[in-house]
């Protein structure tokens, strides 16, 4: 049988602390999706205002 | 010395997939019986072959021997430690190690731990040399070495980005990392505004702190990505905390006239020329005015400063052959950890073939207040061939950074007299009238 070896300590609570953050972080790079093509779109009005 | 002696590396003791020794000039590691179905997982993915070649992991040959496999690679010259990197080197470092393990994940791999001592620099760029840290990627195995990573790698960056001075070098006191808990109690309440610090450190920590078991979590790869991700794009934005601006412009206001200083260089580059080494070391060397000459006279270039934010700009050049390294060689990193052989000193690692000095004793002799015969001893530990630049006391920047209480005697004869006891002078030129002389001397021994 393969054994996965482990020589360092993972930490009690990292690797329960990790799968909460893993859903924050997904929600932070939602919003940052989101919020990125919201400025988007405003700067590419702005260009058109300017013209 | 017998070649053929076989020297195990004491570092390499934490590791049960192998052991790391050195043989002839080279590098092995046995792959122990333990670890060997996992290293033929890894090996028939050809992910050890992918990582060679798009250059994140250190070259290694696989020499079968009745069954027992062993890998061969070079042997790197100069090994430095994550507490001698500078800020610069520290983040890139983290940001390899992050796209390591995306790329190991990618290809069904999984990295067993996070340690900034498995990496080392090559011209300037991040290379991975612990092959037996690459494991068989489990499904829904959350990342174990996650704590590891925030410990020694984010932990060291951010006390770096929100406070003054190179906080990498708490890793020579903490070998393992800084602690979470310690992080989160440094960090200022500013901190709590990056999601990078609030979440991988301080809640984090908390989380450590209730203790919750660590048991069967189940965690599908991609939030393991996510997670690589989010710290991979915070460490990207992070930058030094307000660089001292102390030395930065020093080349602006180099204390020559344009003719002193052509005379200085054309000395210093004549001298230089008329051998290649194997190790240079440039103490001091605020720009390193003669990198560039010493690149193509020298297999390795070790350039120190004791300024992190000079060490920076350095390490951003990426010239080949020179590594910067934020050393004070009035306190040089000493033997550490286990047996005080899992890490080495500087001494025992840097032994170049020539030192170049140039205007650093007088600050050394002003910021330390090491006496002319210590200042001799401290070179002669150091050089073989030296090439020094002596700043008189009535010199200006002499004047300017000058320590009025420190009393010990100062002058070019007592310099000559202390240094002759180690060292013959072989030439000695005069770069700025009565104030600043360039030496050339050999250690006695040789």
């Amino acid at each position: 049988m393969m054994k996965h070896l482990l020589y360092i300590d993972p930490g009690s609570g990292s690797m329960l602390f990790q799968l909460l953050v893993a859903g924050v972080v997904g929600f932070i790079a939602f919003v940052k999706m989101y919020w990125f093509k919201i400025k988007s779109f405003f700067s590419f009005k702005k260009k058109d205002e300017s013209k | 010395m017998n070649q053929n002696n076989k020297s195990i590396e004491p570092s390499s003791f934490k590791d049960s997939a192998g052991f790391v020794y050195y043989q002839n000039g080279k590098v092995y590691r046995d792959v122990l019986n333990s670890f060997l179905l996992n290293y033929n997982a890894v090996k028939s993915k050809g992910i050890y072959n992918s990582l060679i070649e798009n250059k994140f992991l250190f070259p290694f040959k696989e020499l079968n021997e009745n069954g027992n496999i062993r890998l061969e690679s070079e042997k790197i010259a100069l090994i430095t430690y994550p507490y001698e990197w500078g800020f610069q080197q520290m983040k890139e470092g983290a940001i390899f190690q992050l796209e390591l393990i995306e790329k190991c994940l990618n290809q069904g791999a999984m990295l067993k731990d996070a340690s900034p001592f498995n990496i080392q620099f090559i011209n300037g760029n991040p290379i991975f040399i612990d092959v037996l840290s690459i494991d068989e990627y489990v499904s829904d195995k959350p990342w174990q070495a996650y704590k590891q990573f925030c410990e020694m790698f984010l932990a060291p960056l951010l006390l770096s980005a929100y406070f003054p001075e190179n906080w990498n070098k708490e890793l020579q006191i903490n070998l393992e990392g800084i602690s979470l808990k310690k992080t989160a109690a440094l960090l200022p309440l500013k901190a709590r505004l990056s999601s990078l610090a609030l979440i991988h450190i301080i809640w984090h920590s908390k989380f450590q702190m209730k203790g919750k078991g660590s048991g069967e979590v189940k965690m599908p790869k991609q939030k393991v990505l996510s997670i690589l991700s989010h710290l991979k794009m915070g460490i990207k934005e992070l930058k030094k905390y307000s660089p001292s601006k102390q030395w930065t412009n020093y080349q602006q206001q180099l204390p020559y006239t344009t003719d002193q200083f052509q005379l200085k260089s054309d000395t210093v580059k004549q001298w230089i020329n008329k051998s290649y080494y194997k190790l240079v070391l440039d103490i001091g060397a605020n720009h390193s005015l003669f990198v560039n000459h010493l690149q193509y006279r020298a297999d390795d270039i070790l350039v120190i400063d004791n300024d992190d934010a000079v060490v920076d700009s350095l390490f951003k050049e990426k010239k080949e052959r020179v590594s910067a390294l934020h050393v004070d060689i009035s306190l040089p990193s000493p033997a550490l950890g286990l047996l005080l052989n899992e890490r080495k000193s500087f001494t025992e690692r840097v032994r170049p073939d020539l030192t170049l000095a140039l205007a650093v004793i007088h600050h050394l002799f002003h910021s330390r207040n090491i006496p002319m015969n210590r200042l001799a001893e401290l070179f002669a530990e150091y050089s073989k061939e030296l090439i020094i630049e002596f700043v008189s006391e009535n010199d200006e920047q002499f004047q300017l950074i000058k320590n009025v209480n420190n009393k010990h005697p100062y002058n070019k004869n007592l310099f000559e007299e202390e240094f002759e006891k180690y060292f013959s002078i072989d030439k000695v030129v005069e770069v700025k009238s009565g104030k600043r002389f360039l030496y050339h001397m050999f250690t006695k021994t040789q």
